[in-house]
């Protein structure tokens, strides 16, 4: 059941992006014209009226964009308020606050109408800053293994799984102690933090050439799972550490985003911008 | 690691919070505001434009910039029209400073200025909009330089009547609207404008007269600009005369319509004039001509010189050689008749040239002849001399004395024919049968056969071989150069050339005596020759007697003619 649920909610998040790409796409496609004029010339062009910021379909994206980003803070609800920690899983959680991370901001961008200049763009960059550091957060997160219930292991219990994955290296698919040995080389061969994410990306390519010819899928993805145990054990600390910090970005910037949010809604909707309504 | 996180925390806070105010303040302009709302500028005056739970902004502008509300009020100007109600549709704000709230889709020219309330016409669409939407043309300055504004950046404050933006052509003479004549297309001409509406209807020539002939054009220098105007009213109109000098300077009254009419001042009504008013009553042959045989349209008008008869007719008789013109046509010619002429001998015998002759027999022109065809006919006298007139059929051969007298020398005018003249007066006295003999017999010249042929009187020459021919054929030539031929030595000219005045004792060297003198002249002077060469031998003679007494002489005396 649980299974079925995560499959439905990966095509269901699938649609959704897909969705988002086309709707961007064809606002995109629709505005460049406006989009690309100089700021100044913007007011006379004919799309003045609907895609300008406060415009029916400017002021219409910015509700949107502000809903969604109002609606991922659920997310830190949901990790903060022990009484929906049952309600559904943490990751299928983290995917739709990722989601909305990138589809609000993206829309508020076009509510924007790319004009981002001032003071006033604190607001705008702030909520810039969050999504991006979000992506990095996401990065982050990936490299701290999680259980099934999608918390945060220990040392003790990656290393522990780490040995796991030795273990069937050798017994079950007969890896000798050089291919052992290899293994360990590439493992430690993931260079400093920042070149991390490359190197994993291309492990596959790079555990080939180390696995003998014909080595099955399976050896292959329990040696890459193994190399990526132990690079996340070697930077372990660094990356609980940056972790940290990153919460020390994420949030304030979130913070200060949805303040100004609220002063720029309050005083829109006081001054009787109430899009259609 | 924990202290650091919560430090972390505190300080991001605390800049939060410390910041918030003025960024939330940038946060409530979407931009800045343009040039000249910048007063406005800053939170705190947000409410000074916008008016709190609706989004427009109109009645705050309107209430700053009562120039527009009060057009927007009295339902006037393009503000007042549909469509824009609401200021921000077009004069939008927040763009920046230096942004335009003005905005002209496709300029200014191509607006459409019906949608202001007075949508432009005629030569009003070809104009720039400056052209008329200038600070010197505002009715009401006050709305504009109260308020600190440019007074030209304005399209405000132009009144809508002519005179607003034009200048009175007419210097107030009309109080009706100007389009009541004046088309918007262009000033001239004055479609509107009829003439016939007026007191004074154009008709005839007045229709064709310019303007400026009964309105006056006077100049003007306004602003330093010469500039004309025409006087249209008023203009003085009841009488012909308020326009027309009287050509007749008040000799036929004063009612010009009597006679004339609009259609034409050389147009007299027919029948309507009596000219025995005018200084030249008509009479003769005057009367009965049409009005325009004297009147002519390319006659100078009023200007018809009656008083002589050349103001009309040609000159038939060209001035004399002195300067002297012939003006008294009345003295030969009357108004009935040009010819004849009354003009009568004993009026041609009163000059210096009497008739007379052969002269009162000769037509007029004969002496009078004009010097072509259609010419005039000179009347005075031709010239002094016969020969002024007459060939010289002498050719100039006359006496030095007719040089001084003239042909009446020999002729008189009674006829060329009758010769008077006194031979004797010559070197050459005509006496016995020279005295009878024509003159032609000795002036012809040679080869003259015809009457009309010319005689020549010089020279003439006085020797008698010059006339006669010498019958002797030369046997009584003087032996000494000139061989010349003495014949009255024999022949007297009175007497007759028979009468011989020779002497045969005398004249020759063989005396007649005895027998001789019965013996006739031929016995002893023989014919000789034949025809016209036939002469009888005088000399020389052989004087022996056997020349002459022989057998055969003898019997030739006796049977010879006698003498």
């Amino acid at each position: 059941m649980a299974v079925a649920n995560a499959r439905a909610f990966r095509i269901v998040l699938r649609i959704a992006y897909l969705l988002l790409a086309a709707a961007l796409t064809w606002l995109l496609a629709a505005g460049i014209d406006y989009y690309s004029l100089p700021l100044d010339q913007r007011p006379h062009h004919p799309d003045f009226r609907s895609l300008r910021p406060a415009g029916t379909v400017g002021h219409g994206l910015g509700i949107v964009g502000s809903l969604q980003i109002l609606l991922l803070l659920l997310y830190s609800l949901r990790k903060r308020w022990r009484r929906l920690a049952g309600l559904g899983h943490i990751g299928r959680w983290l995917d739709a606050h990722i989601f909305l991370g990138i589809s609000g901001p993206l829309l508020v961008t076009l509510h924007t109408s790319f004009k981002v200049q001032g003071l006033v763009a604190v607001s705008y960059w702030s909520m810039m800053a969050v999504a991006v550091s979000g992506v990095f957060g996401r990065y982050l997160y990936l490299q701290l293994p999680r259980n099934v219930l999608g918390e945060a292991m220990t040392l003790e219990q990656i290393q522990a799984q780490l040995a796991e994955t030795d273990r069937r290296l050798r017994e079950q698919h007969g890896l000798d102690q050089r291919l052992m040995s290899a293994l360990e080389a590439v493992t430690t061969a993931g260079g400093s933090l920042w070149r991390l994410p490359l190197n994993n990306l291309l492990l596959g390519m790079r555990l080939r050439s180390q696995l003998p010819a014909g080595a099955s899928s399976v050896v292959l993805a329990d040696a890459k799972a193994r190399v990526l145990l132990g690079r996340r054990i070697l930077f372990h600390n660094r990356i609980q550490e940056l972790f940290h910090y990153w919460h020390v970005i994420h949030k304030p910037f979130a913070f200060l985003m949805l303040i100004i949010m609220v002063v720029h809604v309050g005083v829109t909707v006081a001054l009787g911008y109430r899009w259609v309504f | 690691m924990g202290v650091l996180r919560h430090a972390s925390h505190i300080a991001i806070n605390i800049v939060l919070i410390l910041g918030l105010p003025a960024l939330a303040a940038a946060q409530l302009s979407p931009g800045k505001l343009s040039r000249a709302h910048e007063k406005f500028e800053g939170v705190r005056q947000c409410t000074s434009c916008h008016e709190l739970g609706d989004q427009t902004v109109g009645p705050k502008c309107l209430a700053c910039h009562q120039e527009i509300a009060t057009r927007v009020a009295a339902g006037r100007g393009l503000h007042a029209a549909a469509g824009h109600e609401q200021c921000a549709t077009c004069h939008v704000e927040h763009q920046g400073r230096d942004f335009d709230l003005v905005h002209w889709p496709a300029g200014p020219q191509a607006f459409d200025h019906a949608t202001a309330g007075w949508p432009l016409e005629g030569a009003h669409r070809k104009l720039e909009c400056r052209t008329c939407h200038r600070a010197d043309l505002l009715q009401d300055l006050s709305l504009v330089r109260d308020r600190g504004k440019n007074p030209g950046r304005t399209y405000l404050g132009l009144g809508t009547a002519c005179l607003d933006c034009h200048r009175d052509e007419h210097r107030g003479q009309f109080e009706r609207a100007c389009t009541d004549c004046h088309g918007k297309d262009a000033w001239k001409p004055a479609a509107g404008f009829d003439h016939a509406k007026t007191d004074f209807k154009l008709e005839g020539k007045h229709r064709e007269a310019a303007c400026d002939r009964c309105h006056p054009v006077s100049t003007e220098t306004v602003e330093g600009v010469a500039d004309s105007w025409s006087r249209y009213r008023p203009v003085a109109h009841d009488g012909c005369a308020d326009c027309h000098q009287d050509p007749h300077a008040g000799s036929l009254g004063n009612d010009c319509a009597r006679c004339h009419d609009a259609a034409g001042w050389r147009r007299v009504a027919g029948g309507a004039f009596d000219h025995d008013r005018t200084r030249y009553p008509l009479r003769g042959r005057h009367a009965a001509l049409k009005c325009d045989a004297c009147h002519r349209a390319d006659a100078p008008r009023n200007s018809l010189v009656y008083a002589r008869c050349d103001g009309c007719h040609r000159e038939r008789h060209p001035a004399a050689a002195d300067g002297r013109t012939f003006d008294a046509c009345s003295r030969c010619h009357t108004v009935d008749r040009f010819a004849p002429s009354s003009f009568t001998v004993a009026r041609h015998d009163s000059t210096d040239f009497d008739l007379a002759g052969a002269h009162l027999a000769v037509p007029c022109s004969a002496c009078h002849a004009p010097a072509r065809k259609g010419a005039p006919t000179p009347l005075q006298r031709p010239a002094a001399a016969c020969t002024d007139c007459h060939r010289d059929p002498h050719a100039g051969t006359s006496t030095a004395e007719k040089a001084e007298t003239g042909c009446r020398l020999c002729h008189d005018v009674a006829s060329w024919r009758t010769v008077a003249y006194d031979h004797a007066r010559t070197r050459f006295p005509l006496a016995g049968k020279h005295a009878t003999t024509a003159c032609r017999a000795c002036h012809a010249p040679p080869g003259a056969r015809a009457a009309a042929d010319s005689l020549r009187f010089r020279p003439t020459p006085e020797r008698c071989d010059a006339c006669h021919k010498d019958p002797h054929r030369g046997q009584f030539a003087a032996t000494t150069a000139p061989p010349v031929t003495d014949c009255e030595r024999c022949h007297a000219t009175v007497a007759g050339w028979r009468a011989v005045r020779f002497d045969h004792d005398r004249d020759t060297t063989f005396p007649l005596a005895g027998g001789h003198l019965n013996v006739a002249c031929l016995a002893c002077h023989p014919r000789e020759g034949e025809g016209d060469d036939l002469a009888v031998r005088y000399r020389p003679v052989d004087k022996r007697c056997e020349a002459c007494h022989t057998t055969g002489f003898l019997d030739t005396r006796n049977q010879g003619d006698r003498p």
